[in-house]
Formats: C-alpha cells, sequence, structure tokens
C-alpha cells in the first residue's frame, strides 16, 4: 500500500496518542460493572455491549480480555467515530469463536480505518462525514483498496449527496472485491460519476464490471465495453440527454446470480 | 287596532293589564292568531307520496366547485387548517420514526432465502451480521431429495455478510453469493446486498 510519509506521519502519532489514551487513561476494570460503567460513560449502544458480556461470560472471557476488545469501542466513541462498526466487529469475532486477543486487533485496525476515512471525507466536504460513508469508507480500505484510491473517489465525489458518496464507496469495494486493483477504481467510478449514474445504474455498472472481471477481461477493455470508448461514451451520453432518457447504461449485468430476495 | 304596538309590547312584557284594555274583538281576533301560532310550533306536516324521489332526482350529482376554489378551501383562511396539519403531522411521524434520510429507501424488512447443497450435512445453520452471529437462530431444514438446505429470514435493506456453519463446525461462505469479503479473522463472509 503506497502511503505518503506524512500519512505515515500521523497515523503514527494517532496510533501512539491512542495506545497511549488507552492505557494510561483507563485502569483495567476489575469487575463486570466497572465496564459496563466504562461502556456506559462512552455512550455505547447498550444492546451490542449486553452482547459482548453475554458472549464472555459463556466463553469464560476474562476481564481484561473484555476490556482489550471493547476498549476500542469506547476509544471510537471518545473520538466522535462510529462505535457501532467496532462492536459489530466483536460480535462477530465472539460468535465465530476467535481469540478475543486477535478480535482487540481487529477491532483496532477497525478504529484506524474509521480514524482515516472521516479525516479523507472531512477534507473533501466535513458536511459528507457522516456515519454511513465514514463506515463505507473505513470498510473500502478493510478489504484493501488504497487509501489514495479512496482519497481520489471522495474527492471525485465531494458534490454528491451523503448517500451517493456511500453508493460510491461501496462500489470501489466491490469492484477491489471482484478483482479489480486500487488504481483502477477512480477511473471506473468517475466514469460513473461523470454519466450522473443513480445508484441503480451505479449498482448495475458495478455488477457487470465485477462479472467481466472475473471473467478475466481487463479493466480497461471493461470501461471500454461500458462507456464505448471516450468519445463514444460521451456522444451517448449526450444523446441519452437530448432524448431524455436517464436510465439505462451500456450492457446490462447479464442477470444477477441471485435476484431480489433469493441469494 | 289602534295603539296595537303599544299593547303588543305591553302584552309581551307580560303586563296583566294589557289583555284587559283589549276589545272584545281583539281579544277574539289575538286568540286566533296565538291558536294559528301554537298549530305551526306543533303541527307535523306530512309530504305527498314520491315528494322525496323527486326532489333527488332532480338534485346534480355533484356540485362542479373548481380546483382552484377546492385547494383555497383547505388553506390557512376560512378557519382551516387541513395541509398544514397534515404536513405537520408527517414531518413529526418522519422524526419519531428515524426515516433514514440518507439511503433514501423504504425500511421495510424483506423475505430472503438462503440455500447451500450439503447432502451430506447432519445440520446446516446461518449466522450473519444480521442476527448478531448467534447461533441457534436460524437453521436450515433439508435435505430436500436433490440435497439442498434452505431457510427464509427477513432482512433490513442494507448490506449484510454471513456464513454457513454445517455440523456445528464447519462455517463456510455461500458459495452462490455474488461477493466476499475478508473478514479480518482469516475467513471470508459472503455478502449479500438487499
Amino acid at each position: 500500500m503506497h502511503m505518503s510519509r506524512m500519512t505515515r506521519a500521523v497515523l503514527l502519532m494517532w496510533g501512539v496518542a491512542i495506545t497511549v489514551s488507552t492505557s494510561a487513561g483507563d485502569t483495567v476494570p476489575t469487575d463486570w460493572p466497572a465496564l459496563q460503567s466504562l461502556c456506559e460513560e462512552a455512550g455505547l449502544d447498550a444492546t451490542p455491549v449486553r452482547e459482548i458480556f453475554r458472549h464472555c461470560q459463556r466463553e469464560r472471557i476474562g476481564i481484561g480480555d473484555a476490556h482489550a476488545m471493547l476498549g476500542w469501542a469506547i476509544e471510537a466513541s471518545r473520538e466522535e467515530l462510529p462505535a457501532r462498526p467496532v462492536m459489530a466487529k466483536i460480535v462477530e469475532g465472539l460468535g465465530k469463536g476467535v481469540p478475543p486477543e486477535d478480535i482487540a486487533e481487529v477491532s483496532r485496525q477497525r478504529v484506524r480505518h474509521l480514524y482515516r476515512a472521516r479525516e479523507i471525507i472531512r477534507a473533501a466536504d466535513g458536511r459528507l462525514a457522516v456515519e454511513p460513508v465514514i463506515v463505507a469508507g473505513a470498510q473500502a480500505m478493510e478489504s484493501g483498496v488504497s487509501e489514495d484510491a479512496v482519497r481520489v473517489v471522495v474527492e471525485a465525489g465531494r458534490d454528491s449527496r451523503a448517500g451517493d458518496l456511500q453508493a460510491l464507496l461501496e462500489a470501489g469495494e466491490e469492484l477491489y472485491l471482484a478483482g479489480f486493483g486500487s488504481e483502477d477504481i477512480p477511473p471506473m467510478l468517475i466514469d460513473c460519476l461523470q454519466r450522473r449514474l443513480n445508484r441503480v445504474e451505479l449498482r448495475r455498472a458495478v455488477r457487470y464490471a465485477c462479472q467481466q472481471r472475473q471473467r478475466g477481461m481487463e479493466p480497461r477493455r471493461i470501461r471500454q465495453a461500458l462507456w464505448g470508448g471516450e468519445q463514444g461514451s460521451q456522444q451517448q451520453h449526450q444523446n441519452r440527454e437530448h432524448n431524455g432518457q436517464g436510465g439505462g447504461i451500456g450492457p446490462g449485468p447479464g442477470g444477477p446470480r441471485h435476484g431480489r430476495g433469493r441469494p | 287596532m289602534k295603539g296595537s304596538k303599544e299593547h303588543v309590547h305591553r302584552m309581551l312584557d307580560g303586563d296583566p293589564a294589557a289583555s284587559a284594555e283589549l276589545s272584545p274583538d281583539q281579544t277574539e281576533e289575538l286568540a286566533t292568531y296565538a291558536k294559528a301560532l301554537r298549530g305551526l310550533e306543533t303541527a307535523r306536516v306530512s309530504v305527498p307520496p314520491g315528494f322525496t324521489e323527486r326532489v333527488m332526482a332532480v338534485l346534480p350529482e355533484s356540485i362542479d366547485v373548481p380546483w382552484g376554489e377546492r385547494i383555497r378551501s383547505l388553506w390557512p383562511g376560512q378557519g382551516r387548517w387541513v395541509i398544514p396539519a397534515v404536513a405537520g403531522a408527517m414531518a413529526t411521524v418522519l422524526c419519531a420514526f428515524g426515516v433514514p434520510l440518507i439511503t433514501g429507501g423504504t425500511n421495510r424488512p424483506v423475505e430472503v432465502t438462503f440455500e447451500l447443497h450439503a447432502p451430506d450435512a447432519r445440520s446446516v445453520e446461518l449466522i450473519g451480521s444480521f442476527n448478531g452471529w448467534r447461533r441457534g437462530e436460524a437453521a436450515l431444514q433439508g435435505p430436500d431429495a436433490t440435497g439442498h438446505w434452505s431457510v427464509t429470514v427477513p432482512l433490513d435493506p442494507g448490506r449484510h455478510e454471513y456464513l454457513f456453519v454445517i455440523d456445528d463446525r464447519q462455517m463456510v461462505p455461500d458459495p452462490s453469493a455474488s461477493l466476499y469479503r475478508p473478514d479480518g479473522f482469516g475467513r471470508t463472509n459472503a455478502v449479500i446486498d438487499i
């Protein structure tokens, strides 16, 4: 993953700050009520906290391990980051029987990605830094999309509404998971932005691109297949606008592998 | 009747002397009027047969009020507050139930059927982000004659991750999912978008 020196420095400083604050600021609670109080003080949602407590007590996980995991959710909340996805990861790990130390590490990484995603989005437009967008950006990075690619997509979509930017970031992650490189994602999504695709059209385009990629087609050729080359695509776009047709983009996705309501 | 106006006023005021001042003719005339008045107050007038049907037949089915007039009649004025009241009620409901403004769509759960082909399995379970990855909540039924297991669950719109648990120990992602995501713990989750 390419990272500028500045980015590395910021990440390092932030990591150190969080480590210091969690290790020095909070003494490890010695009993469950004390840990619960910590969670309540941090404003964590009570339902997942109860779920985590139940899991811990059933699996005989000690208070120290529980604090190591929940400490990251507490930290996220204190940093005004979305804490729900952190707790969801803890619940997932516990449900799968993952050792607490691994859950704590994955939670730490999730908090880091949430923090970075929020910084990138805030830099583009602070109004877009709402939970669903931050989570979509963080999950894209968690899946492996580079921070630079996320930044380019966010910059390109800064004039979008929050829901549209969220859809764009989710599309980026989907492309990556289907085999696109991080460097291929921004051009593909900027194509979609320039054509002002709505969310349904974006989804269709991404599905088509993913299917073609999984069949081995190169990203450049997929874009050509979708838009028919730069000139052609611009002309098609103009014609579509001229004809007053807003819907439909290039070839269809060839039918979903599962319809709505049936995976 | 000379001075009748004054007489009437005095009589209405309840002056008994006023009646005494009336001549016998006037008294008789007054009695006639009083009787007619009582008759009007208590009379039950019967209408001829078919009267109602004839009236209804000539009435128009609807009164043609111009649309502009109708809309104006809903707006404040004339003591009516229909549109502001409805708008206010809708805004209250939207705020109270936290309707998602970002996703824009409806939040109704969708029935989703998950299937797995596992003819040799003794049990198959579905766990995922939608049920807190809890065991024992969504057992698949099966196998059918073709070795398929299935379960239908309601899912909220959005992106969900899930796995199948075979024979209570082996976790596998759905082989028919269109998207998979690494879970960070060394496994891969299947992903479904609703």
